[in-house]
């Protein structure tokens, strides 16, 4: 089972931390990654 | 504008301290950080500071690879999703030089990137964020390709937002930030 997405903001306790993506986070976050610009990573250094 | 050149055996008030001496400069701001995010937040923007400067470092941790942070402002909860205009321009150590990406009008804007390879840094001068258009203008190294990128963006609608969200366009990310605030006359 995938594990939810996390988001790093502030929370309701008013600090910052870490928590699961709402659905509305995920599907906002889904259409960013669609129209991202197009980056050349053909120049990466291999791990 | 308040400054003050102190002289010799001047007493120090507490006064002054706080107003030409602990908060003078970069002033801190907010910070935090994410270990396998895919999305973080930049918070604690507000009209105290014009100018602010924002540092931050990532690294992609799930697999191999790169990717890119896509960034929308927001105001609460709500996102700005509409005229971003932005572009970049890179050198590389294999020599290469261009256009690393282009957005006309666009959903969203390029803050930085990350790879596997190691902690990629972002070093961004941002103004308007709570009186005027939006502006960003910096440098990102991207660790895993090794280019310079120098970059820069507006959203051109006035409005205040007090918020940026970045979004991995692959993977997940570990990280942080640091927002600083230019000291203000």
């Amino acid at each position: 089972m995938m594990n939810t997405p996390q988001i790093a903001t502030i929370l309701d306790n008013g600090e910052y931390g870490q928590r699961d993506m709402t659905a509305e986070e995920i599907a906002q976050h889904e259409e960013l990654v669609a129209n991202a610009p197009q980056i050349d990573f053909s120049d990466r250094i291999s791990d | 504008m308040a400054v003050k050149t102190f002289t010799a055996y001047e007493q120090l008030t507490s006064s002054d301290m706080n107003l030409y001496a602990a908060n003078s400069g970069l002033v801190y701001v907010a910070s935090g950080s994410f270990a396998g995010a895919t999305q973080f937040d930049i918070t604690g923007f507000s009209s105290t500071y014009k100018f602010y400067r924002l540092e931050f470092a990532a690294q992609r941790v799930d697999t191999a690879g790169g990717c890119v942070f896509s960034a929308q402002l927001y105001s609460g909860t709500t996102a700005r999703t509409t005229t971003y205009y932005a572009s970049a321009f890179f050198s590389s150590y294999l020599g290469t030089t261009g256009v690393g990406y282009t957005s006309n009008s666009s959903s969203s804007f390029v803050a930085g990137f990350a790879d596997s390879g190691g902690y990629g840094i972002q070093t961004l001068d941002i103004h308007g964020m709570t009186s005027a258009t939006f502006t960003m203008t910096g440098n990102a190294w991207d660790a895993g390709s090794a280019r310079q990128y120098m970059l820069g963006a507006s959203h051109f609608v006035t409005e205040t937002n007090d918020k940026i969200r970045l979004s991995a366009s692959a993977g997940t990310v570990t990280g942080y930030w640091r927002l600083y605030g230019y000291r203000e006359p």
